[in-house]
């Protein structure tokens, strides 16, 4: 645009030039020539003062001659013969009563013409006029005619030309410069705004037909810049979604390349590389998701199935096929979803309630199994030893006793799951509920020779009766699993939050591969053992529920043979509105 | 260009297919010691079927590479890619065919189980599996350290073997009635299987390798 422009102008320019410079010089020959002609008119007068009839006219012909440089001399009698001659022999010359000044000079007195001469060859300019005797005095110059004229203008002229072109040329760079600039401006604004960056002003623009442009495209700018904003926002929103949402996502073509994949998605299966635009494969290599996506594609089955990961995590899968333009180069517009919702704990917790009822059902049948038998042989009357069948009684009382324990266990432990209440909350002075407990236990001990002792002071805000079965699980614990003249060490020590619980003891002590399960319901490390002893298997159990119920930690520390000791750390914290 | 594109398209196919053979031959070593270790026949004879479709898609494969060969006439690195292909489903066929055998040989043993004698089985099979996930990811990926680290990983599955030999000699000289002897050798046979299938991973690797070099087992072939 700027060439052309540019060309344009010199085109113009030059056009002008030659035109004026042509023109001009032309007009400048034509004025040269009436000068000569002015010129040649005032020099014959002069001559013609001079002439006098009967006058030595070749003397006078050259003395003229001599007197005006450069001026051809001649007299010719009124009937053309030629009387003198500054340069050339009168006697050779011809006629000059045809000649066109000679003719006219015989008419009007003054004659001029323009011609080749004959006699000298070259271009000349005749005046002539008629003296008083009735010759005619005539006088030549060379004179080359107009365009010959301007000719010999021609090398000043074109100097002239070229200054004038130089000063034109790098006007109108500056001019086409000038001009193009806005457009320049504006065309760089429109490139900065195709990269993505909407914030274009355009200054220094003074035509008013460009600011037009402008203020659209500005407007326009603004518009896209909204937009662009808009999308981005909600492309954002849809990322952020997609990439924080636990559930992975998949969504494929129908070719099965994966479109939009999520981090959940590429975390479940393990995935770091970038697998966007290749086949599922790539992220999923199961065979039964490979086939579930094949039907769900083919036939628009949906499917939802678990699958566990190779990190042992269990995940429902759900794949549905959807349809959407937006799918792309798919000519049916179909694709497939597929979601990934990790159901480990749904799962593991289904699989712990199941383990639950079916290990409660068989502790409470043992009791009920042996009831009945001691109860239907009483009943047949066969023994009929009284000491016996008093044994068979208490032996009965004795079952359903530990049935009546372990459906108490049982019931604390879903009151426990259920989640505790606030309002059963009092400040509870723990070291007289485990003096209580210890009271309660002076028996048992008693009877192996166990001392137990209780130090410290400290007390919180809690369920009495829970704080009570806390207590009494550890105690007796201690108590039960010690061996002959153990001790048993409770300990409360008083934090500024926390108040800490440690019962420790000189029992059997837990062997190491048991410790990490002790806290599971109905888990003993010997199970002859503890139903000797009457435990449900139920009690480190509720210890632990309640333990996480009130936000507190439980730890243990044990040496087969040598002791056990756990500690329990628990908030004091006091509810907000409770007096 | 559009040749080549033609070509790099055509390989990602063969690619998806081996990925989904491998993953075939994996789930088939799985459910094989699954089957084993919860003597489910249902569960082995699962396997046994399943066998047959490693089988079509070996079949798949091969015509798919034949074809590409004869179409494509590939040089030099893209001939490399297919007969390195045409070399690993012989091996992952073979994968498939050992876990068949195990599934075969857990059809037969019942009774108490003494798979807790020897619990390096499951490791083992463990390390086999992902040995031969990791051998067809690097054909895919054109990982060269990964195969290496694959093939390294060949002398765990070997100790692990050794050590359920031991396991096994140690059990038998316990043994009294007639019918263990039977299944300790059973359950040899079941480790030698994996001991195997690694092999076979390794194979895997070394051909993976020549694709990569051009060389096999630092022979100069291609």
């Amino acid at each position: 645009m700027r060439k052309a422009i540019f060309t344009k102008f010199l085109i113009v320019i030059l056009t002008a030039l030659v035109l004026a410079s042509g023109i001009s010089s032309f007009l400048y020959a034509d004025s040269a020539k009436q000068q000569t002609r002015q010129d040649m008119l005032r020099l014959i007068q002069v001559m013609a003062v001079q002439y006098q009839s009967g006058m030595d006219l070749d003397a006078f012909s050259e003395e003229c001659a001599q007197s005006a440089q450069g001026v051809r001399v001649t007299v010719v009698a009124p009937d053309g013969r030629v009387l003198a001659d500054s340069e050339a022999d009168p006697a050779q010359m011809e006629n000059h009563k045809e000649r066109e000044e000679i003719q006219m000079a015989l008419e009007t007195g003054t004659g001029i013409s323009q011609r080749n001469s004959a006699t000298l060859g070259q271009g000349l300019l005749y005046v002539a006029i008629r003296l008083d005797d009735g010759n005619l005095l005539r006088i030549a110059q060379e004179y080359d005619g107009v365009l010959v004229g301007a000719a010999k203008q021609l090398p000043a002229l074109l100097v002239a030309v070229a200054a004038s072109l130089l000063i034109a040329l790098l006007l109108a760079r500056r001019f086409s410069d000038q001009v193009v600039k806005p457009l320049n401006q504006v065309a760089d604004g429109l490139d900065q705004m195709k990269q993505g960056d909407y914030q274009v002003e355009f200054d220094g623009i003074r035509y008013e037909e460009l600011d037009r442009i402008v203020q659209r495209i500005q407007a326009l700018s603004r518009e896209i810049q909204t937009s662009a904003a808009k999308l981005d926002n909600e492309r954002e929103k849809v990322d952020f979604i997609l990439d924080n949402m636990e559930e992975g996502l998949i969504l494929l073509d129908e070719k099965q390349d994966i479109l939009t994949v999520n981090h959940s998605a590429k975390a479940f299966f393990d995935c770091q590389e970038d697998v966007v635009g290749k086949h599922l494969i790539h992220l999923v290599s199961n065979t039964k998701v490979g086939q579930a996506v094949a039907d769900a594609i083919t036939g628009g089955k949906s499917s939802i199935f678990d699958l566990t990961l190779s990190d042992n995590r269990i995940v429902s899968i759900h794949i549905t096929q959807v349809t959407g333009d937006f799918i792309r180069d798919a000519h049916q517009n179909v694709g497939v979803i597929i979601l990934i919702i990790d159901v480990t704990s749904d799962r593991t917790s289904y699989q712990l309630r199941q383990d639950f009822f079916s290990n409660a059902s068989h502790e409470l049948k043992t009791p009920i199994t042996s009831i009945q038998g001691f109860a239907e042989i009483l009943e047949a009357g066969i023994i009929n030893d009284p000491a016996k069948q008093q044994e068979y009684l208490s032996r009965i009382i004795a079952e359903s006793k530990r049935m009546a324990n372990l459906i108490n266990d049982i019931l604390m432990i879903s009151r426990l799951e259920a989640g505790i209440r606030d309002e059963e909350y009092a400040y509870v002075e723990l070291s007289e509920v485990c003096r209580e407990v210890v009271e309660n236990m002076a028996p048992q001990a008693a009877a192996q020779n166990i001392q137990i002792e209780v130090e410290g002071k400290a007390g919180l805000w809690a369920s009495r009766d829970q704080m009570h079965e806390l207590a009494a699980n550890l105690i007796s614990n201690a108590v039960k699993y010690n061996k002959q003249n153990g001790w048993v060490k409770i300990k409360l020590t008083d934090m500024p939050t926390k108040l800490k619980l440690k019962v420790s003891d000189t029992g059997i002590g837990i062997p190491s591969e048991s410790q990490g399960r002790i806290f599971e319901r109905f888990y003993r490390v010997d199970k002859g053992r503890s139903r000797r002893i009457g435990g449900t298997g139920l009690g480190l159990s509720i210890v632990k529920h309640i333990v996480n119920a009130y936000g507190g930690e439980i730890t243990l520390k044990s040496i087969e043979n040598e002791g056990t000791s756990i500690s329990v750390i628990l908030p004091k914290k006091k509810p907000q509105g409770s007096a | 260009m559009g040749a080549r594109s033609n070509f790099d398209n055509e390989l990602e196919q063969l690619n998806v297919e081996l990925i989904k053979m491998g993953a075939l031959v994996e789930e088939a070593i799985k459910n094989s010691i699954a089957a084993f270790k919860n003597q489910d026949p249902e569960g082995a004879k699962a396997v046994i079927q399943d066998d047959r479709a490693v089988d079509d898609i070996e079949k798949t494969i091969e015509s798919r590479c034949l074809s590409l060969l004869l179409r494509q006439q590939p040089v030099a690195r893209d001939l490399r890619a297919i007969s390195t292909a045409l070399k690993m489903i012989t091996d992952m066929e073979r994968i498939g065919d050992n876990a068949a055998d195990i599934a075969e040989l857990s059809l037969r043993i019942t009774g108490e189980h003494i798979y807790t004698m020897v619990e390096h089985i499951p490791n083992m099979a463990s390390v086999a599996i992902s040995m031969v996930h990791d051998s067809i990811s690097s054909f895919v990926h054109n990982d060269l350290d990964l195969a290496h680290k694959t093939i390294q990983r060949d002398d765990e599955v070997d100790s692990l073997f050794n050590k359920v030999k031991q396991e096994l000699i140690v059990f038998l000289k316990r043994a009294n009635d007639d019918e263990d002897p039977d299944r300790a050798i059973d359950f040899l046979m079941i480790a030698k299987y994996l001991e195997r299938i690694a092999d076979h991973a390794v194979n895997i690797c070394e051909w993976v390798e020549f694709y990569k070099t051009g060389e096999h087992k630092h022979t100069r072939i291609l």
